[in-house]
């Protein structure tokens, strides 16, 4: 046996520290091992194929040769004519995969946007924020919370959205002429910041993107958007998703451990998950997500009526940053409420009362989006009504003044 | 009683498949086409395409029965055709009964009790016909009778929720199968209208019992993500059910150690990996943004084998366009067989069909023609469903 390296081979170091599955083949396709970038493998002498797929569907691939007691390294990196021009550029092509219109139907394609002209559509991007009794209102200087950073190709923007501290719910709305507008949950922490990513389409509209600052739970929320599940699973299995690391070291990573939560229960791993949940419920009373991941995985093990109570704090906590935690509340509670008289009727009425809300939320979230994505001028009140064609005298930023300089 | 069951009763007991299949094109309710609509069909009308998807589903069944992961032991089918689907396949028109709440509960009631035979059992759930999707996890199902007026919107409806939750182990149902694939084919687009309603208005399938813990192998796969249609090719099939039924053909195929056997075969995971993939190319084909949104739970498990390794559609291109002529694409499997490219690309695209393996790529510049450049061989993994490959000839 001998003992197999991998590296991989990107622009920039974010993408490079990412962990990525691997598998190891024979010539015939036949699986030898699966592992991934961080650890070596131990093989036969003899010729194999190792191979990665990146969350947006390229797979890096190369052929080695293993000889009796001589370690090797295998380099993995995009094909000839697949590797990004510039680092900037490594994220939205090897991670964010194919754009989705959000409230849309079907991805876009990624030929380039036509230039800017007389026929742009208006485009502005403001925040929001929940306050204590969970309203949601607008916040004065939008670019105190989202700023811009250098445009990575052209047609796209990216923002820096930066850490909360203390922890605050914030959300972006993005206005386009004609169009309803779109409300994107942004996912950070005290210590976790994001970046959103805006690509201009051919049908001169915007898509949006999050990537999360932990690399390796950003891919993982990426990996299982782009169906990529066997990719997903196995990036579950690395240390750098473990909870040990997510949630008790100095940097404390909430939100990369509530993606790697729900991987795990989308993935119906719940002995991984272990005392996880409970501690990501504990230790983040501001995380809406740690309620709808602690009741979900409850209710898993039979726990009803403590998954019960645990979902009804999200009465407190406010709206889950991520899709999956409103699609587990809402189904559940609609168990919850269905089966009559299981529980105490106060707990019973609550339940009836939170549905209802989180129910007519529901009705206008686009559930492809791994972050909570929905329609509405009035956050605290969705609809599916476009605004004018006008939107001059609305405040934000100017996005299409961004694309220009 | 028209319901085509089938029931081998000599192979319950050791784990087997039990498929549930509902397909409603004709809404007794619902105007056609072109017909006035009144308030309490909430825009809907009467489909083209749901039954006959479903008709697909149950025939795909049939015929790999052999196949599957656990032999198919039961099958229950219902369906309401649409005039059009009729003479598309007059086999369906008499062949089951109609998809009303009441059949629908007669037939998942009898379904749940086979899929109690043995906790390995598999169940296959697959619905075909007008929903809404509520959540990642739920969707209501609208049936024949829909529309009707009479009490509330839903009472003639079901939801994905209770039968998913319904099929969970409990106190009444032990031993019920612990690995449930649904496949919904359904859409939401006026889910808008119930936005003000209270839950829990559709008909109830199963008296859920809330129970331990559940660990079920239970992937939804959902064919029309929130706020999209479930579209069709008219008189023939929904495009759902056209990409699902390639994929289990061999698309999605993937070549994996089972159970100590090297075998091709089709597991959730790659299903899923590939379905996602075949729906764009069916949108782009027919023009359309229908796409397909994984909810439910995600443990991977082995679906179907495939008898022989599936063909991989290969397409072959050049860039610039204008170096065609003088450049030859090479490609070779890792035992020197290289597949007839034609030289130059004729018709261009190339469109090919390989057997799935590792395959070196190369193009040379004949006769050599500045500014175009060769492409120095590069291995590249060709596995189903396609493999697709532009030549950069221009440095």
């Amino acid at each position: 046996m001998s003992e197999l390296f991998f590296k991989t081979d990107f622009h920039s170091s974010e993408l490079r520290s990412l962990v990525l599955p691997v598998e190891i083949r024979r010539s015939n396709l036949a699986l030898v091992k699966r592992s991934d970038t961080s650890q070596s493998v131990d093989l036969d002498p003899g010729v194999y194929y190792v191979s990665a797929k990146l969350p947006a569907g390229q797979v890096l691939l190369d052929k080695v040769t293993i000889s009796a007691d001589a370690p090797s390294t295998v380099i993995l990196a995009p094909a000839p004519g697949e590797q990004s021009p510039s680092e900037s550029m490594e994220l939205s092509l090897f991670i964010s995969g194919k754009p989705i219109l959000p409230l849309s139907s079907g991805s876009e394609t990624t030929s380039t946007p036509p230039p800017l002209g007389p026929d742009t559509i208006s485009a502005r991007l403001r925040v929001f924020a929940s306050n204590v009794s969970r309203t949601i209102t607008l916040e004065p200087d939008s670019q105190q919370w989202v700023m811009v950073q250098q445009s990575p190709a052209p047609g796209e923007i990216t923002f820096f959205c930066r850490a909360a501290s203390p922890p605050v719910i914030r959300q972006i709305q993005l206005l386009q002429s004609g169009e309803r507008p779109v409300n994107v949950l942004i996912p950070v922490s005290p210590q976790e910041s994001c970046q959103l990513l805006l690509r201009r389409l051919p049908n001169l509209r915007f898509s949006i993107d999050m990537h999360l600052e932990h690399i390796a739970a950003d891919a993982l929320v990426h990996y299982f958007q782009q169906g990529l599940i066997e990719q997903a699973a196995a990036l579950t299995e690395t240390n750098a998703l473990q909870a040990k690391e997510l949630l008790r070291g100095k940097l404390e990573h909430p939100i990369a451990a509530a993606a790697g939560a729900y991987v795990l229960l989308r993935l119906g791993d719940l002995e991984k998950l272990h005392n996880w949940t409970e501690n990501l419920y504990n230790f983040f009373a501001w995380l809406p997500d740690g309620a709808a991941i602690r009741g979900e995985h409850l209710a898993r093990i039979g726990q009803h009526e403590q998954a019960l109570n645990t979902f009804l704090s999200l009465s407190k906590r406010g709206l889950p940053l991520l899709s999956d935690g409103l699609s587990y509340a809402v189904s559940r509670l609609r168990t919850y409420v269905a089966s009559g008289t299981q529980f105490a009727q106060t707990a019973q009425s609550e339940a009836e009362s939170l549905l209802k809300q989180l129910q007519r939320l529901a009705a206008f979230v686009d559930f492809r989006l791994p972050f909570l994505t929905y329609s509405g001028l009035d956050p605290n009140n969705p609809d599916d009504v476009p605004v004018g064609e006008d939107i001059s005298g609305l405040e934000g930023v100017d996005v299409i003044s961004l694309l220009q300089h | 009683m028209k319901n085509p069951l089938i029931r081998n009763e000599n192979l319950l007991g050791p784990p087997g498949l039990h498929a549930f299949i509902v397909g409603v094109s004709d809404y007794k309710n619902l105007p056609l086409p072109g017909e006035p609509l009144a308030p309490h069909h909430l825009g809907l009308r009467k489909l083209s395409s749901a039954a006959l998807s479903a008709y697909k589903m149950y025939c795909w069944l049939l015929e790999h029965q052999n196949d599957l992961a656990v032999p198919l032991v039961s099958c229950r089918l219902l369906l309401s055709p649409s005039a059009t689907e009729i003479a598309a396949a007059p086999e369906i028109g008499d062949l089951a009964d109609p998809a009303t709440v009441e059949n629908f509960l007669v037939q998942a009631a009898g379904w749940q009790n086979d899929a109690n035979s043995n906790e390995g059992d598999m169940t296959l759930f697959y619905f075909s016909g007008h929903g809404a999707q509520q959540s990642r996890d739920d969707a209501v199902l609208l049936l024949e009778d829909f529309g009707d007026g009479v009490g509330v919107p839903l009472r003639k409806a079901v939801d994905v929720n209770n039968i998913f939750n319904g099929m969970a182990r409990s106190n009444q149902f032990r031993t019920i199968a612990q690995k449930q694939l649904y496949f919904i084919d359904a859409c939401r687009d006026f889910l808008s209208a119930f936005k003000n309603l209270e839950p829990q208005k559709t008909t109830q399938v199963f008296q859920v019992q809330l129970s331990g813990e559940d660990t079920r192998v239970a992937p939804i796969f959902y064919a029309a993500a929130p706020g999209t249609g479930a579209l069709a090719i008219p008189g023939q099939q929904t495009l759902f059910s056209k990409a699902l039924i390639d994929c289990l053909n061999g698309d999605a195929g993937q070549f994996e150690e089972v159970e100590g056997q090297e075998r091709w075969n089709i597991s959730v995971h790659s299903l899923c990996e590939v379905l996602l993939l075949k729906m764009q190319e069916l949108n782009a084909r027919f023009g359309e943004q229908q796409e397909f949104l994984p909810g439910g739970w995600w443990k991977d498990t082995v679906i179907c084998f495939l008898d022989h390794p599936p063909l991989v559609k290969v397409k072959l291109k050049v860039e610039p366009q204008e170096a065609v002529p003088c450049t030859r694409i090479m490609m070779m499997d890792l035992l020197g067989a290289a597949p007839a490219i034609p030289f130059p690309l004729n018709p261009y695209p190339y469109e090919g069909a390989w057997p799935a393996g590792y395959y070196t790529l190369s193009a040379e510049i004949v006769p050599p023609a500045v500014p175009y450049v060769n492409v120095a061989p590069f291995i590249r993994q060709i596995v189903p469903p396609h493999f697709s490959r532009t030549m950069k000839v221009i440095p």
